[in-house]
């Protein structure tokens, strides 16, 4: 059972290639010792800030569609209209996370009642207002947040993630 | 604030990585994992030729995909003395799993002893020998002198039976045959001796005994049989948190088929409000009975199918004891066996004696009895998969209620067939294999080990003449 959203999610790529980190990748340059020199990997993703929205697009407790590192990666921003632990904005409560569920990648679904983000595929459960924890499921990390930032006109930047997202094994491809 | 692993990337298996197949070593449902090991300075790549999957890693991977493990599936361990990069990941393409992990199969991999990263470090390499107050470090040569010695001591000081043996039965993660042949070549054939209980249990048998004594292992059905059943009935187990995957992989597409489900717990279980979203409410009978009052209730679900006819009388006739009471209630059997008539007249249980004592309604417990016999609008008997667990077993009338589950499976001719069976749902991969210990135990009177698990000479209450096992579960391990 594919989740139909795959398709609208698509495959544009405008943010691929200025972002990856090189990864172990050899250099071929020779030194006077004629021995092949590593070029200098960086440890951590370099992860890209992108706007998400503005302040001003948000209503309480009404998850937008956002994407993050890239297109390929869905996710929702979410005001959840009262501060939490890792969120950000005015009033602390503003969040953002993966929505791609660590078990087996089925695209979660938000429940407005009680603040969680549920599989419908195996009924696995995160909770928005704990940092994506999951509440109950068979995922073995909790749901990848998205760090945020916003700057004085109230734009959302992302500009990390604290979880290895599902479906990829670099956060940014 | 959820604790989080920061962890932004993972290691890509090479295309050259040794794999293994590995069982899962938790729970009973025995999952199929795939292991890669591959050494420290090496690592895949993101084109299709430079990883295991041979797929382009530098897209996003959808929903179900091989070509993902998480943090948890990744560590570093010694493998023939060198640390190696290791993953251990839901094999696709076992049947009994389907790719899907556990939150316990899928952490098999951080859960291995690790030096390097940490992991379990807890876990005993070395033994250790009490001495002069402290539990001290040794070798092995010096710890099994010492049991030696003193085991000899007892013999020769004492007598053989005063050798009192407990031992471990579970072989998960790659143990189960060495250890368990080599206690059972040692305590069994070697030494004869008369006193040896085993893991959990105060005799030296089956945690179900019942349902051997009435003919049948109580693992005789497949999972598949889950999927092709008419009504899945479980009692005392919560299988969707404690056989994760045989209860998303075979149970749920059973309901998918339009099997109903039956649950007696006196809990709601997330297993019940699972069953619901994906059966749908009205295709669910949850009994949240009393606790304890299991047997009663199963009795009154066996009284209204025998009253109503609903049982397979071919079945009975052909494949169960007949002629009265075969063996008596003794110390060893908390409970006669014999015919279907025998047995009636000892459990006879109505509806409203079990709604007063379970806290149920009666027209529930009659609504079990109708989804698990009453045969179909067209005639054909229903088939029924029972399934049952500790809720059940670890009580103190284990016998008789796991007897009385069998009771039921064996009236309706629900065993050996496809869409039947009563099984447990629980336990561990024993990887159990020890020659076997035929004497009788003092402390159950239960004459035949558990490597010989169809007693089908005893006679049964409601026995079977010839069982099967369908055991098709136990994978040959390949660990690393």
């Amino acid at each position: 059972m594919k989740c139909n959203r795959l398709v609208d999610t698509g495959r544009r790529q405008f943010l691929r290639g200025g972002v990856m980190a090189t990864a172990g990748a050899a250099a071929t340059a020779v030194t006077g010792a004629n021995e092949a020199k590593a070029q200098t990997a960086l440890a951590r993703v370099d992860y890209p800030a992108n706007r998400l929205a503005n302040v001003a697009d948000l209503a309480v407790n009404e998850p937008v569609d956002v994407a993050y590192p890239d297109a390929d990666s869905p996710g929702v921003l979410l005001k959840l209209g009262q501060a939490v632990e890792g969120g950000v904005g005015p009033d602390g409560d503003i969040v953002a996370f993966s929505i791609l569920c660590p078990h087996k990648g089925w695209y979660l679904g938000y429940n407005t009642e009680d603040r969680t983000f549920n599989c419908p595929g195996h009924h696995s459960r995160f909770d928005a207002e704990a940092g994506g924890q999951q509440v109950w499921g068979h995922a073995t990390n909790n749901l990848p947040q998205f760090v945020l930032r916003i700057d004085d006109a109230g734009d959302i930047y992302a500009e990390g993630v604290d979880e290895l997202i599902y479906g990829r094994l670099s956060n940014t491809l | 604030m959820g604790y989080k692993r920061q962890v932004d990337r993972l290691p890509i298996i090479p295309a050259d990585a040794k794999e293994f197949n590995v069982t899962c070593h938790y729970c009973i449902v025995g999952c199929g994992y795939k292991a890669y090991t591959w050494p420290m300075n090496k690592q895949g790549g993101t084109a299709p030729e430079q990883n295991k999957f041979g797929v382009d890693l530098s897209e996003q991977q959808y929903q179900d995909t091989e070509a993902w493990y998480a943090p948890s599936m990744y560590n570093i361990v010694k493998q023939d003395g060198r640390d190696v990069q290791l993953v251990v990941k839901p094999d696709v393409n076992c049947v009994v799993n389907s790719g899907l992990g556990s939150i316990r199969g899928a952490r098999m991999a951080e859960n291995r002893p690790s030096r390097v990263t940490g992991t379990q470090q807890q876990r005993l390499s070395d033994p250790l020998v009490w001495r002069n107050g402290v539990w001290q470090p040794t070798s092995w040569d010096d710890a099994l002198d010492l049991v030696a010695r003193v085991t000899a001591q007892v013999v020769t000081e004492g007598s053989e039976d005063d050798l009192v043996v407990s031992l471990f039965d579970h072989g998960g993660s790659a143990g189960g045959y060495e250890n368990t042949w080599a206690t059972g070549k040692l305590y069994f054939q070697s030494m004869s001796i008369r006193n040896i209980r085993m893991h959990n249990r105060p005799a030296y048998n089956s945690e179900v005994h019942t349902s051997r004594d009435m003919g049948m292992g109580e693992l005789n059905n497949s999972y598949s049989d889950y999927e092709a059943t008419d009504t899945i009935f479980v009692v005392g187990a919560n299988s969707m948190e404690t056989q994760t995957n045989l209860f998303l992989n075979h149970m749920v597409p059973g309901m998918q088929n339009g099997a109903k489900f039956i649950m007696i717990d006196p809990r709601r279980t997330v297993t019940v409000h699972s069953a619901e979203q994906f059966a749908g409410k009205e295709n669910v009978l949850h009994l949240p009975i009393n606790e304890g009052t299991d047997m009663v209730v199963l009795n009154a679900i066996m009284t209204h199918i025998v009253d109503n006819g609903w049982v397979d009388g071919e079945f009975i006739a052909n494949s169960t004891f007949q002629g009265g009471e075969a063996v008596a209630q003794d110390a060893a059997h908390p409970a006669s066996l014999g015919s279907l008539d025998h047995a009636m007249r000892a459990i006879r249980t109505s509806l409203d004696e079990a709604a007063e004592t379970c806290g149920v309604d009666a027209a529930d417990i009659a609504k079990a009895a109708e989804w698990i016999a009453k045969p179909h609008e067209d005639g054909s008997r229903r088939k029924c998969a029972s399934a049952y667990e500790k809720g059940i077993i670890w009580g103190n009338d284990n016998y008789r209620t796991v007897g009385a589950m069998v009771n039921i499976a064996l009236a309706t001719g629900n065993v050996g067939r496809e869409g039947g069976g009563v099984c447990r749902l629980g336990g561990h991969q024993e990887g159990y294999y020890r020659p076997d210990e035929s004497r009788c135990r003092p402390s159950g009177g239960i004459c035949r080990s558990v490597s010989d698990p169809w007693p089908w000479w005893r006679a049964p209450r409601l026995g079977l003449r010839s069982p099967q096992d369908h055991d098709q579960r136990r994978r040959v391990q390949e660990g690393p």
